[in-house]
């Protein structure tokens, strides 16, 4: 099965068996993976980040078990993403156990319970040409394209082997010649106040996501002033409604200090993104003026800015007393705002911090009657699969004043008006 | 039949087919008590892909996509085997775990050339670099 694929004399003690089973369990789905995808050889990563640390089922929970009967260890620093429920406020649950389980499996074989979709907000962070293996679809867009890391959309499993033996299949983005784009995206015909608005950069990430086709897209923005949140956004629609696993931004992004750094050849197809294309992305994710019963922020995991722009827009308004507010986050970020005063503040006002965990699957959103707001295109697009609810994605200025109001509250001249 | 496939894994398989005409997200995407594509944005939303011989164009979406398709197969829904028209390992990692964890086999082929003359529910042999269409 791994004829095509060449492997140093460690590669094969591992093979063998001579580093022990798990090791052993870890190297037959990398050769698995590097046959598929016609890799020529492995290549040593510097970290992981672990996709699956919620309780998924009963046959991941198994797989998982027997890892730490085989004795797994993973050798390179190793996080994990988020889980299904709050993991930091003890719970009565079947579900609170098993997600716990399931962490607890993943700890036993030393990794660290950061539980984030983000770890692009911890301490240690790849440096640009790293190697690594990162699972979460919107870690990986963010890592190639806003750090200059290297990772394909590693796949749950394929991760943990990957931290196991410190080594993955050399394919797609850790290839030099596969990281340059191959379509010019041109957002002149947009309106400039789209470019500084929140909002936009989601939907534009869906846009992108669904009619890229395997490219990897250049875009020219004509302001190198985007911030890393509006990036994190444009990445997590991509990766949201597609499977493109960078982006570049002339000027603003590491590869692409200019046009010539990061095209792969000169005269690409260029294609102009309209305003009709952006709000036919916002529609998709639109369910109507139906009772708003809950607003959801923080898919992914909120930014210690993103809490201050949303502290600015609540200007010390609390949200509707019908309306369950919602912000999801991580323990890192939580420490921060707190130690700032921020998290009192949003607490004061009606909003609920939530770590560990995500709102757009598991239990923590509970039941709700009517429709649910989220400035993330992501939780609006997997709503109704996952929850069973309807969502509606608006900006974050809109998602704010709707809050407050208990009811819809539409800008309809930002996103109509030419 | 003009179809030829390598394998990637598994050996034989037959079933009907559900030819997909866009990638799919296992997780979130699929029903995994049914086999029945759940994703209200896929165009054949409601096609189960149990004991189908499933002609898939890649996977899409969140990168959780192995545990689904193994929570999918343990359960007994999942498709008899899946021959991938575009690359894609998140599958080849679903079934290389299905194997090695629990003895169950879903081949995974890799269609060489393009898709010729398949519809779904047509009947669908696979063996060593064969693919079959029967009535």
């Amino acid at each position: 099965m791994s004829d095509l694929v060449s492997l140093s004399d460690h590669d094969q003690a591992i093979q063998h068996g001579e580093l022990g089973e798990a090791p052993k369990f870890a190297m037959d789905i990398l050769l698995g993976v590097a046959n598929a995808t016609r890799a020529k050889r492995l290549v040593s990563i510097k970290s992981a980040h672990i996709v699956g640390s919620y309780y998924g089922g009963e046959a991941d929970l198994k797989v998982l078990q027997r890892l730490n009967a085989l004795e797994a260890r993973v050798i390179v620093p190793t996080t994990l993403s988020s889980s299904g429920l709050e993991l930091s406020s003890k719970q009565e649950s079947v579900d609170y156990r098993k997600n716990c389980e399931v962490v607890e499996a993943y700890q036993n074989m030393g990794c660290r319970a950061e539980l984030t979709c983000a770890p692009y907000h911890l301490e240690e962070l790849p440096s640009r040409g790293d190697n690594v293996a990162w699972a979460e679809s919107n870690a990986v867009l963010y890592a190639n394209s806003v750090l200059g890391a290297r990772t394909n959309m590693t796949g749950q499993y394929l991760d943990i082997c990957a931290a196991i033996t410190g080594r993955i299949p050399e394919v797609g983005m850790y290839l030099e010649e596969n990281r340059k784009g191959t379509i010019i995206i041109d957002l002149s015909l947009l309106p400039q106040r789209w470019l500084t608005n929140d909002g936009f950069y989601p939907l534009l990430g869906l846009f992108l996501g669904i009619n890229l086709k395997g490219e990897i897209p250049i875009l020219i923005h004509g302001n190198q002033n985007v911030s890393v949140d509006y990036l994190r956004s444009l990445g997590t629609g991509i990766a949201t409604s597609g499977n493109t696993p960078m982006f570049h931004v002339v000027g603003v992004t590491p590869e692409a200090q200019t046009l010539a750094d990061c095209q792969a050849k000169s005269g690409l197809e260029i294609v102009k993104v309209t305003p009709s294309n952006i709000r036919a992305a916002k529609q998709m994710l639109d369910n109507g003026n139906e009772a708003l019963s809950a607003i959801c922020l923080g898919t992914p995991h909120f930014s210690v800015r993103e809490f201050e722009v949303l502290r600015d827009l609540l200007g010390g308004r609390s949200i509707a007393r019908k309306v369950k507010g919602l912000i999801s986050t991580n323990r890192y970020n939580k420490l921060q705002i707190k130690q700032s005063g921020l998290l009192n503040e949003v607490e004061g006002l009606g909003f609920e911090v939530v770590t560990d965990t995500c709102t757009y699957y598991g239990s923590t959103l509970g039941e709700v009657e009517g429709t649910v707001l989220t400035n993330s295109a992501k939780w609006a697009y997997y709503a109704k699969a996952n929850l069973g609810v309807d969502a509606t994605f608006l900006n974050m200025k809109e998602c704010v004043e709707s809050a407050v109001a208990g009811a819809f509250v539409r800008d309809e001249a930002f996103w109509d008006a030419k | 039949m003009q179809n030829s496939v390598d394998p990637l894994f598994g050996g034989q398989a037959a079933g009907k087919a559900l030819v997909l005409e866009e990638p799919l997200s296992f997780w979130g995407g699929v029903d995994i008590s049914t086999g029945m594509i759940a994703d209200p944005h896929h165009p054949q939303k409601g096609s189960s892909l149990a004991d189908k011989v499933v002609f898939l164009p890649g996977t899409k979406g969140s990168t959780a996509g192995p545990g689904a398709l193994l929570e999918l197969i343990y359960a007994g829904n999942g498709p008899a085997a899946i021959v991938l028209t575009e690359e894609d390992s998140i599958t080849v990692i679903a079934g290389l775990v299905a194997a090695s964890s629990f003895g169950i086999t879903m081949p995974v082929f890799r269609l060489e050339g393009k898709l010729e003359k398949v519809d779904s529910d047509r009947w669908i042999e696979l063996s060593e670099n064969e693919l079959i269409v029967s009535d």
